[in-house]
This record gives C-alpha cells, structure tokens and sequence, in this order.
C-alpha cells in the first residue's frame, strides 16, 4: 500500500480521532469535553472528504454535502452545550456568593459573640 | 496491593483509558486500510444530472436539491437550538446599553461592517456557481453583529416578535417553497427545473439571515444574555 | 344503493392516495409548522388550542398508515424529488415503523393534552411548545428515514430538542443532567456518523436497502457496526452505559419525562434494531447477540435493583426504565434463531412498555405537584387524596410486573415462548427474576400509597384538579386492551412480515 494523499489523510484523520476521544475522556473539565467531541467530530469529516477524493480526477460531492450539514449541526450542539455551562457556572457562582456571604455572617456572629463575652 | 490500586484509581484509569484507545486505533487503521475504498460511479451520476438542479455547483446542487431534505431538517436544528438559548421569550427586565463614548472597536466596526456586508452578499450570490452560499454569508453577518455588540451598540431586543419571525424565516420559506411546489408538481420536495434555481435562492437568502441571527443569538447568550 | 357504493368506493380511493402520497410529508411539515407558530406567536393559549388539534389530527393519519401497511402487508415508500437512490433520499414505512408512529401520535395526543394544564410559568411553557413539536419531528423523522445520513440529522434534532426541554426545568440538578445528556447524545451520534462514514467509504451509498444489498462481512463492516452499536447503546441507555438516564429522567418536568422514557430512547433502539437485522445484517454473529442478551439480562437485574432502593418516586420509574430496556435486548439472541416470533414480541414490548412508562410518569407528575415533591418516604396514605393518580399508576405497574390481562403479560408471554422455543431457556429465568424484583419495587409504592398515614407524618396536599390525566387513564386502558386483543394484534403484525 503506497502512501497517497488520500491515504494520508485518512491516517492522519484516525490519529486525530484518537486525540479527540482521549480529550473527551481523560478530561473532567466541562469545556474541555465539548472541545474533545469537536475534534472528534472533525476527524469524521476528515475521513469523510478523504473518502470523496478516491479517484484522481473527480470529487464526489456527496461527502462534501455531508461534511457541511454536519458541521453547521455539530456548531449547534457546541453552542447549546456552551450555553448549558455558562449557566451551570452562574449557578455555582450564586452558591459560592452565598456560602460567603453566611461565612462572613457567622464570623460576624463569632467576632460580636467573642467581644460580649468578654465584655 | 488494594490499597495501592485504591490510592491510585484515577491514575491507574486513565492509564486504561489511554491503553484502550491506542488498541482501538490500531484496531481502526487495519480495519480502514484493510479494505479498498469504494468505486461507485456517484460523481458522475451527480455530474449528468446537474443540468436539472438549476445550479452550477455540484455541492450546492447535493445541498439544496439532491438532499434538501437533510437541509431542511439541519435549518430545523438551528431553530432548536435558538430557542432553548434565546434568555427570554416574552418578558424581559429592561436592560440598556448606552453608548458611552467612541471606543476602539466601533472604529473598527465603523470600516468593516459595510465592506463584510458586501462580502457577505457576493458570497451568497456566488453559491449557485463556486464555492460559497448561505452559510458562508451568514458568518460573516454573524461577525458583524458580534462586533457590534463588543462596541456596546445593542442591535438587537430578542424578544420582539420581529426577531423571532427573522430567526425563523429560514425555515418558513423552506416550507413556504415546498408547500407551493406542491401545488405545482404534486410530490414532496420536487423543484423544477426552470424553477429550481428561483427557489434556492429564495431559500438561501432568508437562511442567510436566520442563521446570522441565530449564531449572533448564540454569542450573545453566553456574553451578556444571563448576566 | 349502488351510487353509495360507488361514492365509498371513492372515498377510499381517495383515501389510499392520500395516505401513499401526502401523508409521509404531513408528518414531519405539520409538527414543524406548529413549532414555528407556537415559537413566533408566543402565546400559550394560542398554542395549547393548536397543539391539541393537530396531535389528533397526527393520530389520525398515523392510524389511516398503519392500517394501510398492515393490511396490505407492503411498506409506503416516498423518493424525495424524484431522485432515485442512491443520489437522493428514500423514505418509507413499514410495519414496525407504522407500529412505532402510532405509538407516537398517541402517546403525544395524552401528554399533549396534560402539558396544556400542566404548567404554571408562562415562560416555561412558551419554551415548552416549540421544543416538543421540534421532539415530535425527530421521532417521526426517524422511523420514517430510510438513509443512513439522513438518521443522523434526525438523531441530532432529537437529541438536541431533549436537552433543550430537560433544560427549560431551569434548577441546578436540571441544567447539570441536561448537560451530562448532552454529552453522552453528542457522542453517541458522532459514534454513528463515524460508523456511516465508514459505511459510506466501503460502499459508496446511503440507503438502507443498498447498503443492506452490498454488505459483507469484513472487519470494516464490523467495526461499523461496534460503532454504531456503542453509540446507540448509549442513547438508549443499555447497562453498562446508562449512567446519565436516572438523573436526566428524573429531573426533567413530567411531560418531558413521559416522552423521553416512553419514546427517545425507544427510537434510538429502533435504529440499532434496523441496523443489526437489517442493513448489517450479514455482520452479525451468535456471540455478538449474545452479548447484547447479557448486557440486557443485567440490565433488568441491576435496574429493578437500583429502583428498588431509590429514595425517590420519579428516580424509581427512570431506574425501572434501564431495566425494561433490559427486557428490549433479551431479544438479540432470540432473533437468530425465531425472527419473526422475537420481531413480533420486540415490538409488543414496545408498545407495551410505551404507554404504562409514560402514563406512569403523568401520575407521579401529578404527585410531585400535589405534594411539592416525590420522597417516598412520605407517601402514605396518598391513595386517598389523589385515587385518579395511583388508579394509573397500579394499572400501569401491573403492566410493567407482567400481570395477566395486561400488554406487559403478553410481551413476556411471547418472550418467554420464544425463548423455550429457541431451546435457550436460560433467558426465561431473567423474566421471572425481573417479573419478580419489578413487583417488588412497584408494590413498595403501592403499599405505602394505601397505608393510613400515622399521626406525626400525616399528609400536606395541594388541592389539585386530576382531569389532566384523562389522556393518562386513556393510556393505561390502551395497555389493558392490546393485553386482551393479543391474539388478533400478534397475528395482524406477524401477517404483514
């Protein structure tokens, strides 16, 4: 088997799966997730346009038709997932404001108590 | 021993992790290389048959005529996906931007915009012949409006129902063009020939601007939607 | 006498064209074009009236489908622009698929009508519409499709319209859940699409029928088809891969609920279904069924364990799901050996299972409601006060346990005949193990339902009007009536192979 362009690229689409699904899962980080899923989801269409180059002279348009919907799709995901996040974030945020705030409270409850009794 | 694997669980998963991965790579290059590519004749099945698309270009014609379907269905994802962003629907807490003084950006906004404008239409335009079309022309539009908004200039209240109309109005002519095609032919989907390059066009150009909105939609949600 | 027989004669003409050209592109144009007036006009009231009309009006037709397919015993088949695969899209109903719309469109019509009186933020609600005729459109999407790319578009619409309705719920555990969902559908279906872009690479074309007429078996072929089966075991939430199901299940407002254990995951296992005996089917070997058969083995034990033990009302009906699911799959090995029995009692199963999960989520809706939560713990003595709730809910566990007249008792019955008919009787013992854990945990609800509540915890409930549960109620007799017509339904399913 000769290295062609088209094999090429075909081997290097399968390496950047590879990548992509150690990104997914070896990270816990939610936007470290969404990115792997992307990488994963470009080296499909890498192997798809490879798959549309097998002859020298014509392209089959079929793959390329493909990889579009699909990319416009997978940015709809990525967005609704970023989405998601931020509002997971802003929850966290609200809770850690929170927790501040009541800390900070019963220190003030603490530090008031502490000078009455020695008052 | 246990208690070896139990304080380094994690560590110990992801070395599996990365184990299995490498073997189901390898797995996947043999099982590719194993087996010869394809060698139907669909591209000049495609080639033969552009003459009755009312297009030039073979993509678009795959796009928009051979599997509009999948089109009309990705127009519908986008649609999804707005609507579960959009922050509000019906009632907002007002929320203004004013405009404080001439910022760098909307300097920069100030040259590009008009220019990205016309980028944008040439490129929509040029999707029945080359490499272009409607997504290609909704980016940029999309870039305009972000650049608006990074200049603190708000284009755009979501909840009117203008907006909602336009974020939509990709998919209404969609199904507008397949209702009265319909009427003409009497089966789903099927564009004549002398109407199909009307049509495309007809679809395209409001894509253009629902998805421009759209993705406008999905930046300014995570930017200052919730806040 | 004889110009009224011509005028039928007429009408029925009529209404074969109708169904063999217009009503493939009625069901997905109508449930979008709802979607977008529901989405644009913004107006609740406007959209309930309109929802309830046209989920009668897809009834109608899905029924006017089914009929026809299963009569005629041939599928509908619609090209789409007239070009012929393998350029363009074929789409096409056949019986199982016309089974599965039916289920739908009636299914849709019950929760349809409970959403109308169900939410209390009008904001909620608006988001509401939209995004459930958008899910309604993906379903019926995907078991029309007969293209492998076109199945993946729809899977993403699908997918993405679950996440969006978990998420419009808008509490922390909702947001976390959806976006775990999230994740594990956006894998999931890039998993399919590298299986179809392999397909693709190997064959050249995207249609069902041809792919299904090329195929080999081969290592890439084979590898496909793991893809595929990993990415659809995780929609729909198989065993090993069901982690995400109880906390998305269980935090998703009930409505949403009902329609993703009743049907979402049911689509995803239609489509690994289609691929396993039909596209790929010269892939399959008896070790690979049998392997599904114990991932579904497990899964009925350890799901009816885990909702044994749940703490809460609406966590135990999602853990019961991954064990029904269970059920599903126990039909892998079967279908090597007796297809058409193991078909028939798959899509029984289906069916069965359909309607007792989502009529049984509407009710514990309700008691969620009533109650301002679903801890079990507190749920004595709730038989009095909400009799319409836990009437649905004991005559859709029977089903679920496998009681005699219920469609539940006809799905195991055919499973289990199956099963001893294959000579693989240890399937039957997984029946009796799951029939038994899942009468556990259901009754563990009705007991305390019908226990008089002592002094110190007595109950605090809402008044809550029940009427909303009519289309509940309609669905639980629906599981009674295919039990007690089983007869004549199995023949009319197995006839039309």
């Amino acid at each position: 088997m000769e290295l062609s362009q088209t094999n090429l690229y075909t081997l290097c689409s399968i390496l950047l799966f590879a990548i992509g699904l150690l990104g997914f899962l070896l990270n816990s980080d939610f936007i470290r997730k969404l990115l792997g899923l992307n990488v994963i989801g470009i080296a499909i269409f890498m192997l798809l346009l490879a798959a549309a180059h097998t002859y020298p002279d014509a392209i089959d348009p079929i793959p390329h038709a493909m990889v579009l919907t699909g990319i416009i799709v997978a940015a709809a995901g990525t967005a609704l997932g970023l989405n998601l996040a931020s509002k997971i974030a802003k929850f966290a945020r609200l809770v850690q404001k929170e927790e501040a705030a009541t800390q900070a409270e019963s220190a003030y409850e603490k530090s008031s108590n502490d000078t009455q009794g020695r008052g | 021993m246990i208690k070896f694997l139990a304080n380094n669980s994690h560590v110990i998963e992801k070395a599996l992790i990365i184990i299995l991965v490498t073997l189901f790579s390898a797995f996947f290059i043999f099982a590719i290389f194993n087996q010869a590519p394809h060698s139907n004749e669909l591209q000049v099945l495609t080639l033969t048959q552009l003459d009755k698309t009312g297009v030039t270009n073979i993509v678009t014609a795959v796009l928009l005529n051979y599997r509009a379907y999948d089109t009309f269905i990705e127009f519908a994802v986008f649609l999804v996906v707005a609507i579960a962003v959009l922050p509000y629907i019906i009632d907002t807490p007002v929320l203004t931007f004013t405009l404080q003084e001439e910022s760098q950006v909307l300097l920069i906004a100030k040259i590009f915009i008009p220019l990205t404008i016309i980028m944008a239409g040439y490129l929509l335009w040029i999707g029945s012949t080359k490499p272009g079309g409607a997504f290609q022309a909704s980016a940029l539009l999309a870039g305009c409006l972000v650049l608006l908004s990074l200049a603190n200039v708000q284009v755009i209240n979501f909840t009117q129902l203008r907006y909602r109309l336009l974020m939509s109005s990709g998919l209404i002519a969609f199904i507008a063009v397949i209702l009265l095609l319909y009427l003409q032919s009497h089966s789903f989907l099927t564009f004549p020939v002398e109407l199909a390059g009307a049509s495309i066009l007809v679809i395209e150009f409001f894509a253009t601007f629902a998805i421009a909105l759209i993705l406008f939609l999905c930046f300014e949600s995570i930017n200052k939607g919730h806040a | 006498m004889k110009r009224v027989a011509m005028i039928l004669k007429v009408e029925v003409n009529l209404i074969n064209n109708f169904i063999t050209i217009f009503s493939i592109p009625t069901l997905m144009i109508l449930p979008m074009v709802i979607a977008i007036i529901c989405f644009v006009a913004g107006n609740t009231r406007l959209s309930r009236l309109i929802s309830v009309i046209s989920s009668i009006t897809l009834v109608v037709i899905c029924a006017l489908q089914a009929g026809y397919v299963l009569q005629q015993a041939a599928p509908i088949e619609l090209i789409i622009g007239g070009w012929q695969p393998p350029l363009g899209i074929r789409l096409s109903i056949n019986e199982f698929s016309a089974i599965m719309l039916l289920m739908t469109s009636t299914i849709g019509l019950a929760i349809t009508f409970y959403s109308t009186q169900y939410f209390d933020d009008d904001e909620k609600e608006i988001r509401f519409w939209p995004l459930w005729w958008f899910l309604i459109t993906a379903l019926n999407g995907v078991f029309i499709s007969s293209d492998i790319f076109n199945t993946y578009i729809m899977l993403e619409l699908l997918g993405l319209s679950a996440v969006s309705l978990i998420a419009i719920q808008g509490t922390q555990q909702a947001l976390q859940a959806s976006f775990q969902y999230l994740l594990v559908g956006l894998f999931g279906s890039l998993m399919y699409l590298l299986g179809v872009a392999i397909i693709y690479r190997t064959y050249g074309v995207l249609d069902n029928q041809l792919v299904a007429n090329l195929v080999e078996s081969n290592t890439s072929m084979q590898l496909a088809l793991a893809l595929i089966t990993l990415g659809m075991m995780m929609k729909c939430a198989l065993f090993p891969l069901h982690f995400w199901l109880p906390s998305a299940h269980s935090n998703a407002s009930a409505p949403v609920s009902a329609m993703l254990s009743a049907l979402v995951v049911k689509a995803a296992f239609f489509i690994l279904f289609t691929f396993w005996f039909k596209i790929l089917a010269p892939v399959v070997t008896f070790t690979a069924v049998t392997i599904m058969g114990i991932f579904g083995a497990m899964a009925v034990i350890y799901g009816s364990y885990r909702a044994f033990t749940s703490p809460r009302l609406k966590q135990l009906i999602a853990y019961s799901t991954v064990a029904q699911i269970g059920y599903l799959f126990l039909a892998f090995p079967l279908m090597f050996t007796t297809p058409d029995l193991a078909r028939t009692a798959v899509i029984y199963f289906i069916v069965a299972h359909g309607c007792a999960k989502a009529a049984m989520f509407l009710a514990a809706g309700v008691i969620q409601k009533a109650m301002g939560h679903d801890q079990l713990s507190q749920l004595q003595g709730i038989a009095s006060q909400l009799p319409i709730s836990i009437f649905v809910f004991a005559v859709t566990s029977a089903s679920l346990i496998g009681l005699p007249p219920s469609g539940g008792f006809i799905a195991k019955w055919l499973l289990l005949n199956n099963a001893v008919e294959a000579q693989q009787w240890w399937w039957v013992l997984t029946l009796f193990i799951g029939g038994l854990l899942a009468s556990a945990y259901l009754f563990r609800v009705l007991n305390l339902a019908f226990t008089t509540p002592t002094q110190e915890n007595s109950l605090t409930v809402l008044a809550i009007s029940e009427s909303k549960l009519l289309g509940a109620v309609g669905l639980s007799i629906i599981t009674i009536i295919i039990g007690l017509n089983a007869m004549w339904l199995t023949n009319l399913i197995t006839g039309s192979y």
